[in-house]
């Protein structure tokens, strides 16, 4: 009992962890993209506030978790990311592209911990590693603002002498805010944006709304540096004052048509040189904690007040405590903001706490299950079906019997309705295994950033769409390998070096991307690339030179045909561009994969334009366990689900009963059905009759059934495909599998065996 | 069977966008050998041709059915095109090819290329395309007997260049006229691939 529950601490702690560690790499790609956009010459790279304080707060989660479940190698490990990213988040250390990498690196760490945990239990991850260790002192060096400040000193040599430029700002408000909010102010400045503030009363009933408003409107013009304490309104003491500090590279026209309708207006804060030559009143200066009033300037631009709508009385209830002091709303101003200020005391409450439990209403929508229990699922849905056409059975007998014709008729409709039903549940359970397919190309996100860094002459742009496509779980995680293949065969063979595309007169960065989309119950997915494409002619001539096709094969192949000798074993791309063997991954590998899947995949290449390859996969996936077995020469699966076991036998232990041909297991007679005599498979005439063999049981309802093999091969998760339209049907297959290594087999439909060499098992049952 | 019903050479009478003023009066033909005979078939049909690679045989069904090949993840039912055409002579051998061609759409079904089965036919020898006029197409009936069935059309090509004997060699002045031709019998497609098996039968 103790066993299983920490089993299920253990899973709960592995799934919320790598949840939130996905997140975190989410947050470190998005940021690393951002800093491409610019130019890395200016030092550090510029940091978007949003993206810093997101990683920060998944490594602070992280923390938080590992330290519950006694994790204690990842609570250290997330203990000093988080100095790092607090640095960072206050400036005082730069990101460059080793902090970066060095954040990237941490995922690695944390996917070690997980694995480790998953293997070896929860207590495995409180033992330190030398491994994590190392780089925690790594992470800590980086984060000192003492060295950082050395190196941001060489770096970043332009920073004005006055940490606020030109600006009229009070130094009371400085005093006024974080440490945080005060690094955002500086860095705003240094950006030489201009300030605003943004003055105004809103209604407290609706203060959270409004601040979530103000906030998305402000969101695509420039930052919010600050959210000055106010008060209650001297006027309404419905309404509360408020005041926030606006950074922008926008006008004041600019920032004022983004507020748009909302109670608030904008005023700039005037740089000195502009203040001189104004009144001051109209200079509207930073003044802390008090009514800031609507100051009567020209350069103001005045916005309609909405009426005030009457307090909900009870709200206005739960938030009396809360009217006091102005310490308790800057509590709550916080809290709806940023869900990470510091405020608390008093009077917030109730605001923080409407907000709480929206948020974890939004939690409640989305349930995490096990793969496992949705298979067990979907395997009763199976049995479902085998039920079901028990009772086709009896249908069946019912139909031939006149007296019962019309109960026949009723059982036939309500027989229709019940396949349907059928159908609907395990259509619904797929659709619960399907997972986006982003979860696969964060992952080549990470690989294709973590190659262009390695690489000093190639530039990668990596362009990602369609990443919200959905396929089943066990899919995504087959098709991961296979895709990082093609993409690293893109890396080292497709995309030149600089100097190549130079000449070439393609733009310095080459290309990848990568595209998804849902056409009818198929998921097609196309890599591209802008670099070197294959040279077939060279492909074709290493396919004769092997003796893989002949010469005058070669001279009738189409364009098409000749591309696809890729896929072919010992012609991997790598054969072909071997003067710069890297560790391409031979494209057979990938082809035996996704055909696994019951996909297909084909490529185009023009040669020095790019190559594209396109994998085209069903949207679910039964994958079934199988026994592989031989007879006749011939090989064919059993689905495992309707084998009880096997036994080796000697021929002379045959018995007969009435002709037919037995075997005596555990005092029980087994009929037996020799397979190559039911499917009239013939044996070559020069090898001799079997005299031993095996038995493959397997059951019919209460019935069991022999069947007598040459072989047994063994075990294999295999993929069952249709056979077509023109072979559909035929009594005892089910369908096709490949078996890899290009062998392919048919799959036993074990119902219908066993219903054609026991007749009368449904009356006997 | 009025549905298999169909043009001398393919179902372009079927699509409205090509029959009518006869836009275009002749068809490209791939043309290949079993045996010592020329067939034809309209290279629309043709999706690739394969190597001969290993069949898995499939039970019960008709002789002609050699089996399943998976092509890029497809399973493609095989039939060997000489015991379907009723033809003597050796099975496959190493120059033996599988022609994979789509099913030809029935009268009640939108031609679209994709959601058409694949089949594999299985032939001695792929010769070459050649584009047949209309006009040099005759109707089967000139035929009798088992491979009638299967037969659209049968058309002469003009043989050119080095294909043309040289009569004065051959034949001597003066008989030059009938062995200017050659015979490329051309297959309907959709009936070659009609076939009915054990599990077909049941109801």
């Amino acid at each position: 009992m103790a066993e299983q529950g920490s089993d299920k601490l253990r899973e709960e702690f592995l799934s919320e962890a790598q949840e939130i560690v996905e997140q975190f790499n989410r947050d470190l790609l998005a940021m690393n993209n951002a800093s491409q956009r610019h130019d890395p010459m200016g030092g550090g790279l510029p940091v978007e506030p949003d993206l810093i304080n997101s990683a920060f707060r998944a490594v602070h989660s992280l923390k938080g978790l590992s330290g519950l479940s006694g994790v204690d190698r990842m609570m250290h490990l997330s203990h000093d990311l988080e100095n790092l990213l607090d640095a960072l988040r206050m400036g005082k250390v730069q990101l460059t592209p080793s902090v970066l990498d060095l954040l990237f690196e941490s995922i690695d760490h944390y996917q070690a911990i997980c694995a480790d945990v998953a293997a070896h239990g929860l207590a495995s991850g409180a033992v330190s590693s030398r491994a994590v260790d190392d780089f925690i002192r790594r992470v800590n060096i980086a984060a000192d603002p003492e060295a950082a400040r050395k190196a941001a000193m060489t770096a970043a040599p332009s920073v004005s002498d006055s940490p606020y430029g030109d600006f009229e700002i009070d130094a009371a408000l400085i005093a006024g805010l974080t440490e945080y909010e005060e690094h955002r102010l500086k860095e705003n400045i240094r950006q030489s944006r201009n300030l605003f503030r943004i003055i105004g009363s809103v209604p407290f009933a609706s203060l959270e709304d409004e601040f979530v408003n103000i906030r998305e409107s402000l969101k695509p013009v420039g930052e919010v540096i600050a959210v000055v304490p106010a008060g209650l309104s001297s006027t309404n003491p419905e309404l509360m004052d408020v005041e926030l500090i606006f950074g922008s590279g926008q006008s004041l026209n600019g920032v004022a048509a983004a507020l748009g309708a909302s109670p608030l207006h904008v005023v700039q804060v005037p740089r000195r040189s502009q203040a001189a030559a104004m009144a001051p009143e109209a200079t509207g200066r930073f003044e802390v904690g008090r009514n800031p009033g609507v100051p009567a300037s020209s350069q103001e631009k005045s916005l309609p007040m909405i009426p005030v709508p009457a307090a909900d009385p009870l709200h206005s209830t739960l938030l009396g405590g809360g009217s006091g002091g102005s310490g308790g709303s800057r509590g709550s101003i916080g809290g709806s903001i940023g869900g990470g200020g510091e405020g608390g005391e008093g009077g917030d409450e109730g605001g923080g706490r409407s907000l709480t439990s929206q948020s974890q209403k939004n939690f409640t929508q989305t349930v995490r299950v096990d793969i496992r229990k949705l298979d067990h699922l979907m395997n009763i849905v199976g049995e479902l079906a085998l039920v079901r056409s028990g009772i086709q059975g009896v249908f069946d007998d019912l139909r031939r019997d006149r007296v019962h014709a019309e109960l026949a008729r009723k059982l036939q409709d309500e027989l229709r309705r019940l396949n349907r039903k059928l159908e609907d549940l395990q259509r619904g359970i797929q659709e619960v295994r399907m997972v986006p397919l982003s979860q696969v190309f964060d992952k080549l996100h990470r690989v294709v950033r973590q190659m262009s860094r390695e690489s000093e002459r190639k530039e990668i742009q990596f362009v990602v769409t369609g990443g919200d496509t959905k396929l089943d779980k066990l899919m995504i995680e087959e098709l991961s390998e296979p895709m990082m293949h093609i993409i690293r065969n893109a890396i080292d063979h497709g995309i030149e070096d600089r100097d190549t595309r130079r000449s070439r007169g393609k733009p310095d960065h080459g290309t990848i991307a990568i595209s998804a989309e849902q056409r009818g119950n198929k998921v097609v997915i196309e890599v591209f690339d802008d670099g070197n494409g294959i040279d077939t002619k060279t492909l074709v001539q290493r396919a004769v030179s092997k003796g893989v096709i002949s010469e005058e094969a070669s001279r009738s192949m189409s364009r098409d045909e000749q591309i696809n000798l890729i896929f072919l074993p010992g012609l991997s791309t790598r054969a072909v561009a071997d003067q710069n063997s890297g560790r391409g991954v031979g494209m057979d590998v990938v082809k035996t994969k996704i055909t696994r899947m019951d996909g297909t995949i084909n490529s185009y290449t023009e040669l020095g334009q790019g190559t594209r390859f396109t994998i085209t996969l069903p949207t679910t996936l039964a994958i079934i366990k199988a026994l592989v077995i031989r007879t006749a020469g011939r090989t064919y699966a059993i689905p495992l689900n309707s084998v009880t076991e096997s036994l080796m036998i000697g021929y002379d232990q045959i018995k007969t009963v009435e002709r037919r041909e037995v075997y005596i297991l555990r005092n029980r007679t087994l009929p037996l059905v020799r397979l190559d005599e039911m499917f009239s498979l013939s044996r070559p005439a020069d090898q001799p009759e079997p005299t031993q063999g095996y038995i493959v049981v397997v059951k019919l309802a209460a019935q069991q059934l022999g069947l007598l093999v040459d072989d047994l091969v063994g075990q294999q998760d295999i993929v069952i495909k249709s056979l077509g339209r023109a072979l559909k049907g035929i009594p005892g297959i089910a369908g096709a599998t490949e078996l890899g290594g290009q062998q392919t087999a048919l799959v036993l439909d074990v119902r219908a065996v066993a219903r054609e060499a026991m007749p009368r098992a449904g009356e006997a049952a | 069977m009025s549905q298999l019903a169909s043009t001398p050479i393919g179902n372009r009478a079927a699509n409205p966008t090509r029959s009518g003023s006869d836009v275009r009066s002749y068809t490209d033909v791939l043309t290949f050998h079993i045996g010592s005979e020329e067939y034809g078939l309209s290279i629309e049909y043709i999706r690739e041709i394969t190597k001969f690679k290993p069949i898995t045989e499939v039970p019960r069904v008709p002789g002609f059915v050699s089996g399943i090949i998976l092509v890029r993840g497809q399973v493609v039912p095989v039939l060997d095109l000489r015991l379907r055409l009723h033809l003597p002579g050796p099975g496959a051998g190493t120059r033996s090819r599988i022609l994979v061609v789509s099913r030809p759409a029935l009268e009640s079904e939108a031609s679209n290329e994709d959601e058409r089965e694949p089949f594999g036919l299985i032939i001695d020898r792929v010769n070459h395309v050649v584009r047949i006029n209309d006009s040099d197409v005759e109707p089967p009936t000139v035929l009798a007997g088992h491979e009638s069935e299967f037969v659209a059309g049968i058309s002469r090509i003009k043989l050119a260049g080095e294909e043309v004997p040289k009569p004065a060699m051959r034949y001597g002045p003066g008989l030059v006229a009938a062995e200017q031709y050659r015979i490329v019998i051309l297959l309907d497609l959709l009936r070659v691939l009609t076939f009915e098996h054990g599990g077909s039968m049941r109801f």
